[in-house]
């Protein structure tokens, strides 16, 4: 530090000893205070019912995407990863499915509250919870599925791997297929209820399924054309047996 | 019991100079009309609570309580702020500061001294705000949440101190204690945020991000753990985190001051 004084300033030697030991003594204060309090945690039972959206608006002062979006990372705060050991089993799942339908109340373009609730909060290691959050996607689904449909194909994933319930991810499928029509949602979205037939041996319905899509012209990938036809060949070959 | 200091001897002039600077202060709060600025905020706070009360459809005086003291609060730290930056900028541009410091003062009583007098009004505003909700709340929790809020106004005032022989204007000094006021408030919510396992933790940009915040939050006191409202709601005072709350209180008011302290021994005025 040099000594050499500024135009407006004194030197360093000006200042007393007094006065340097008092701003280190409650530097050394504040830090040590620092380090032996308590680092804050979330705790599961800190999760009170999700502020309502006037409240939002008003706490945000008038931009209410801004608060949505910061509550998706409050919630977020509270919830651990899925599949590993559970620190928040309390954590009410009702109330983070209201927290959830909150944000995309405030906020119906928001990808992150049906991410969340398919990818976190539906893997975590609780079939209930899970179909809880399962659930919760599907019925938001449909308010918007050319946008909203990549959580849904998600839940198809989970239902049928993570809780092993066929006729549930069957349901989630069938919405797919039915609603989320739009040129932006991929075709294998649409063809997961042909793949989940196959796998519940209902090979005459995939079949059927799969034969309706190819020949919709909805399949424009050549590739993709040859494997789903490769599919219906061996489909056809199973319903023949 | 005898003083430690004969009574002509230099520290006791010293601490007179620094009780007489502060009787000063104190005069020029109540001369300002701080008092009555509170003083009408005190009985627009009690309106806009009546208003609350019709509006309820249930636990009214939660409600009440609640909103009072989050604008008693808040009210009461601005008032704390800008009187301790517009009383110093003032003087600092009617040359008052000069004045002072021509006569055989020195410069650690007259800061110390305007350091005590700020304290001692921000304790009087504490006093005044939680008079009132004696109406609402319970006295146990009034008590704490007065005694919080004198704690946490000496502490705001220690740093306006700081921000305004730093910036020596009114809406850089106002701004400064702002952004210092919430940022303290809010720094334990971005820490839990900042520690949710679903965070990135080990990318380069997430721990360099994170480590910065640490590093401003040891650096700033725990404001969320003052006059908490949770007090006046009958949820239970804990009477135990006062100490602490002392604590952190006396530290940053040292931090402050002292910084301030060299700020001023600094500057060639």
């Amino acid at each position: 530090m040099s000594d050499r004084p500024r135009r407006d300033e004194r030197p360093w030697s000006d200042v007393s000893r007094t006065a340097a030991l008092l701003f280190a003594l409650g530097i050394v204060a504040q830090v040590s205070l620092h380090a032996i309090a308590p680092a804050p945690v979330a705790r599961a039972a800190d999760l009170g019912p999700p502020p309502g959206v006037r409240s939002v608006v008003a706490a945000s002062l008038g931009d209410p995407l801004a608060g949505a979006k910061f509550m998706n990372l409050l919630l977020q705060a509270h919830d651990n990863q899925p599949g590993m050991s559970i620190p928040f089993r309390d954590l009410d799942y009702r109330m983070v499915e209201r927290w959830l339908a909150r944000i995309l109340e405030i906020d119906p373009k928001g990808q992150y509250p049906l991410l969340a609730a398919s990818r976190l909060y539906g893997e975590v290691a609780d079939p209930a919870r899970q179909r809880l959050m399962l659930d919760f996607v599907h019925q938001q689904f449909f308010a918007d599925p050319a946008r909203r449909w990549p959580a849904l194909a998600h839940a198809v994933y989970v239902a049928r791997h993570g809780l092993g319930d066929l006729e549930l991810a069957r349901t989630y499928a069938r919405s797919l297929r039915e609603h989320a029509t739009g040129p932006t949602v991929p075709a294998w979205a649409k063809q997961m209820e042909i793949f989940l037939l196959a796998d519940m041996n209902q090979a005459e319905s995939a079949r059927v399924l799969l034969g309706g899509l190819l020949s919709s012209g909805e399949v424009a990938d050549p590739s993709e054309y040859r494997f789903l036809a490769g599919r219906l060949a061996e489909l056809e070959a199973v319903t023949r047996r | 019991m005898t003083f430690p200091y004969s009574r002509d001897g230099a520290a006791f002039a010293q601490v007179r100079t620094i009780v007489a600077f502060a009787r000063f202060t104190l005069l020029e709060a109540v001369r300002s009309r701080l008092g009555l600025v509170a003083l009408a905020l005190i009985c627009a706070g009690l309106v806009l609570g009546q208003f609350l009360d019709e509006i309820a459809l249930t636990e009214a005086r939660a409600i009440r309580s609640a909103v009072l003291a989050s604008l008693y609060r808040l009210g009461a730290v601005f008032l704390s702020a800008s009187f301790v930056i517009t009383s110093l900028v003032r003087e600092h541009n009617d040359k008052g500061l000069e004045l002072w410091l021509s006569l055989p003062v020195p410069r650690a009583s007259y800061l110390l001294g305007k350091w005590l007098g700020f304290v001692w009004a921000g304790m009087l505003l504490g006093a005044m705000f939680g008079l009132p909700l004696l109406l609402t709340a319970p006295p146990g929790g009034v008590a704490a949440w007065t005694l919080s809020l004198m704690l946490e106004l000496s502490l705001v005032a220690s740093v306006s101190l700081l921000c305004v022989l730093t910036f020596n204007h009114v809406v850089s000094g106002l701004a400064a204690v702002a952004a210092f006021y919430a940022l303290s408030r809010v720094m334990a919510a971005l820490l839990t945020i900042s520690a949710s396992p679903v965070a990135p933790h080990g990318g380069t940009g997430f721990e360099a991000a994170s480590w910065t915040l640490n590093g401003i939050a040891a650096l700033l006191p725990r404001l969320d753990q003052f006059t908490r409202t949770a007090w006046l709601l009958g949820n239970g005072v804990e009477w135990s985190t006062l100490p602490a709350l002392t604590a952190q209180a006396a530290a940053y008011c040292a931090l402050a001051t002292g910084a301030a302290l060299i700020d001023l021994q600094r500057k060639n005025v």
